[in-house]
């Protein structure tokens, strides 16, 4: 035996032995004789054949083997005493029908053959006729007769003022039947919401729980039904069968709950009650209630193994006050041990003996209350558990973002660094570098020089233009055309320009407008170069711009095989559009197109459909 | 190609210039280009903001060119300085680039328009010119910035005056952001050339009131007013 077992038996075996001091106390208050009341107890028990012995009550009389009925007379001395007022007879404990005679005269009849009647707890009381009880000695006979199974029980007789007799057994009656009666009811109840539980949540647990409710239930109806639905043989079996089927049913519901399988334990239980119970059914009557006490006793070692087996594996228990637990526990074997110090006609302990079955199955309804605490616990830490990952998850995923946007951003200013870097060294740089050859080959040609620094800064304007304008293509090809107005100014060509869309090339974004921008400036600079054209005309939508002059065509060969043209074709296949230059009547046709991407065309910040062909 | 020289300005007293601008040669190309023009006159010529506030309130000129990198401040001082002035003064921002960013700042700060530093000097007098016939110039990237701005402005704002800009206004600012220019677009609105730079002006007019409201705006917010 472990330290932790040895402990739980010492507590269970202290708390025990405090109930039992509680309950014994308990009992001799509320059994206090009634007020101005007498007691009679020197019984005489006489045979049929007139011969009688001292039989101080209470006294149990056993049944003899055959009998089909116990049946014993006692007579009792009523001492002459004065009495004013009316008298009654209280008898608090008897089993199970009454026959009572005064002074020959029949205050109650008894019939013969067995009782239909089934008394465990009802006390009686009769009002004795006016004038009875006085100054005179009387002579007072009792007949019990009770079924062999239990065999028949008389208790202390009591006569005195009614009153004070009227209301001691109201209290009693009370406790014990009245009790009797509500745990039946509650039980009732239980074993249906039990019940309804084992079919809705199936399950070991819940099985076991509804099996020891209903078997509770039927004990209860025991305590609770006075006259018996069915024989009454049948029914003292049936009795004791559900209480014992009762503690298999609580013993192994207790032991899921602290998900504890002892396979041996349980067998050996089960096959012990199946025994009891066999043993009930087969012995004769008049052992009956032998064998009852002694398989009751005998259960005490499961008990006590149950309770021990359980103690150890409590902490499995889930939000459950362990100590109440086990001072429930402790009041059973309280019961039972009190039982050996108090009047088994004691109110109080008819009163736990029936309520036991009630508070056990109370006590199973905690246990699942406490399990259903648990449960609410364990799933709201759940649920915060699951908040606490998912901001942690939605912090880390910001962060994440946070991360993967700057280093978007990054390598847009990278891209962006690329791009000015490529401009100005294809753009400015080639300007600056003819300016100098112009500065040290052109012999001091002014105007030659202002030309090319002219074509240098005009240059570097739409390097800081791209950069300004975004993304929007229409502005940025407007700001060319602004740039190179004076140009083709100085030059006397006409610049037509045409916008009916505003151009959404498969590329977007500050490169591809950029390369747009520089294809269209190196078209119109070639016309300027090469055309001698009067009118230049660039046309300018949403799948595409073509640039056309009216000068003197393509030279032969064709200048496709230029620098420049190189150049603008690999822009165009950059930007995923197409770049045809062809003569075209007279003069070139530059033209760059392409696929318009569905839906993108003409956006409603542009109006669209402006042409200056017709006015200039 | 600009023919906005007012024809009657000639008869006139010539417009006084102050240029403010502290790259000497610069400062040369603009002074000499107002003493070419007969319809203007040349009354100072400054390096620095301060000597230029001081040349402002001394020679009262009609006009003012400037540079905004000042070796001691900014030129949108003062820009501002002769907004406030008074008596009719108008100012032109002297840009590199004509770049929208730098010119569209001094335009809210209550310059009429810019001029580029290489213009050559028959069109440096053309601009002023203009200017004093109560147009103003315009570029693409400007005119795009300017619609941006309103556009952006313009679903937060609920007051009707909050929107100053009139229909007219938004289609050349359109047309001039599309590439037009100014003959096309008063052909394509049917009105006259002049009308467009009278237009633009008033819209610069337009955003120097705007960008008041918003500095008004913003000192209250940040506890100065």
């Amino acid at each position: 035996m472990t330290a932790t077992r040895l402990r739980s038996l010492i507590q269970i075996v202290a708390l025990s032995l405090l109930f039992t001091v509680a309950l014994v106390g308990m009992a001799r208050i509320l059994d206090a004789p009634p007020e101005g009341a007498m007691r009679l107890s020197d019984a005489l028990r006489c045979d049929r054949s007139g011969a009688c012995d001292p039989a101080p009550l209470p006294q149990r009389v056993r049944a003899e083997p055959g009998e089909t009925a116990v049946r014993a007379t006692f007579v009792l001395e009523v001492p002459s005493a004065a009495r004013a007022g009316p008298q009654a007879l209280y008898l608090p404990d008897y089993a199970d029908a009454l026959g009572i005679r005064l002074d020959g005269r029949a205050v109650r009849v008894l019939d013969d053959g067995p009782p239909k009647a089934i008394n465990r707890n009802r006390p009686a009381l009769f009002s004795l006729p006016e004038g009875v009880a006085g100054s005179r000695p009387l002579r007072l006979e009792i007949t019990v007769a009770a079924l062999p199974q239990r065999g028949a029980r008389l208790g202390a007789v009591w006569i005195g003022p009614q009153a004070a007799l009227a209301d001691a057994h109201d209290r009693r009656h009370a406790i014990t039947a009245g009790l009797a009666q509500a745990a039946f009811l509650l039980l009732c109840g239980l074993s249906v919401a039990f019940l309804y539980l084992a079919w809705a949540r199936p399950g070991e647990m819940t099985r076991w729980l509804a099996v020891a409710t209903i078997a509770a239930a039927v004990f209860s109806a025991s305590f609770a039904i006075a006259e018996p639905p069915l024989p009454a043989a049948a029914w003292t079996l049936i009795s004791e069968a559900a209480i014992r089927l009762y503690a298999l049913a609580g013993a192994l519901f207790l032991l899921r709950h602290v998900e504890v399988r002892a396979l041996r334990f349980e067998k050996a239980y089960s096959a012990f009650i199946a025994c009891s119970i066999l043993a009930l059914a087969l012995s004769p009557p008049h052992l009956f209630e032998t064998v009852s006490v002694v398989t009751h006793t005998l259960s005490l070692a499961p008990t006590l193994a149950f309770v021990v087996l359980f103690w150890s594996h409590r902490r499995n228990m889930t939000a459950l006050n362990t100590d109440a637990l086990m001072a429930v526990f402790a009041l059973m074997i309280a019961t039972g041990l009190s039982g050996l110090f108090i009047d088994g006609a004691s109110a109080l302990g008819t009163a736990v003996k029936q309520l036991m079955p009630l508070l056990m199955v109370a006590l199973g309804a905690w246990v699942l209350m406490g399990q259903l605490v648990g449960a609410i616990r364990q799933y709201e830490a759940l649920t915060r558990t699951l908040q606490d990952r998912v901001s942690e998850k939605a912090a880390a995923l910001e962060a994440s973002y946070a991360e993967l946007a700057r280093r978007r951003e990054a390598a847009a200013v990278a891209e962006e660094r690329e791009r000015i870097m490529m401009d100005l060294h294809d753009g400015i740089g080639g300007q600056l570098v003819t300016a100098i050859s112009y500065l040290e080959t052109g012999g001091g040609d002014h105007a030659l020089l202002r030309g090319a620094l002219d074509a240098c800064l005009a240059d570097l304007s739409l390097t800081v233009d791209s950069l300004g304008a975004e993304d929007n293509v229409t502005t940025l090809l407007a700001m060319l055309r602004h740039r190179l107005t004076p140009v083709f100014e100085a030059r006397g060509v006409r610049l037509e320009w045409e916008v009916s869309a505003s151009p959404t090339p498969p590329q977007s974004g500050p490169s591809a407008a950029l390369h747009i921008l520089r294809i269209v400036q190196e078209a119109l600079t070639n016309t300027l170069k090469h055309a001698q054209a009067e009118t230049v005309r660039v046309r300018i939508a949403a799948d595409g711009i073509e640039i056309a002059d009216d000068g003197r065509g393509l030279a032969a060969p064709p200048r496709a095989g230029g620098v420049g043209l190189r150049a603008m074709g690999r822009r165009a296949e950059a930007i995923g559009a197409r770049l045809t230059v062809a003569s075209a009547g007279p003069g070139v046709r530059v033209r760059l197109d392409w696929t318009a991407p569905v839906g993108s065309a003409g956006p409603a910040e542009t109006p669209t459909g402006y042409s200056s062909a017709n006015h200039d | 190609m600009e023919k906005a020289g007012p024809t009657g300005l000639g008869r006139e007293a010539p417009a006084g210039v102050l240029v403010v601008e502290d790259r000497p040669e610069a400062a040369r190309h603009f002074s000499r280009a107002v003493e070419q023009a007969p319809s203007l006159r040349l009354l100072g010529q400054a390096g620095t903001l301060a000597h230029g506030l001081d040349l402002l309130f001394e020679t009262r000129p009609r006009i003012v060119l400037v540079d905004l990198g000042l070796p001691d401040g900014s030129g949108i001082e003062l820009i501002g300085a002769a907004r406030l002035a008074d008596w009719p003064c108008e100012s032109l921002v002297i840009s590199v680039f004509a770049d929208d960013r730098h010119v569209l700042g001094a335009i809210e700060a209550g310059a009429s328009g810019y001029l580029q530093k290489t213009a050559r000097q028959v069109e440096v007098a053309r601009g002023i010119e203009a200017v004093l016939a109560g147009g103003s110039p315009i570029s693409p990237g400007i005119a795009r910035r300017v619609l941006r701005r309103i556009a952006r402005a313009g679903p937060s704002r609920e007051r009707v005056e909050d929107d100053p800009l009139t229909q007219r206004e938004r289609e050349v600012l359109e047309l001039v952001s599309q590439g037009f220019r100014r003959r096309e677009i008063a052909d394509t609105l049917g009105i006259a050339a002049g009308t467009v730079g009278n237009h633009v002006h008033n819209i610069y007019r337009k955003l120097q009131a705007r960008s008041n409201t918003e500095a008004v705006a913003r000192a209250r917010d940040s506890g100065l007013l």
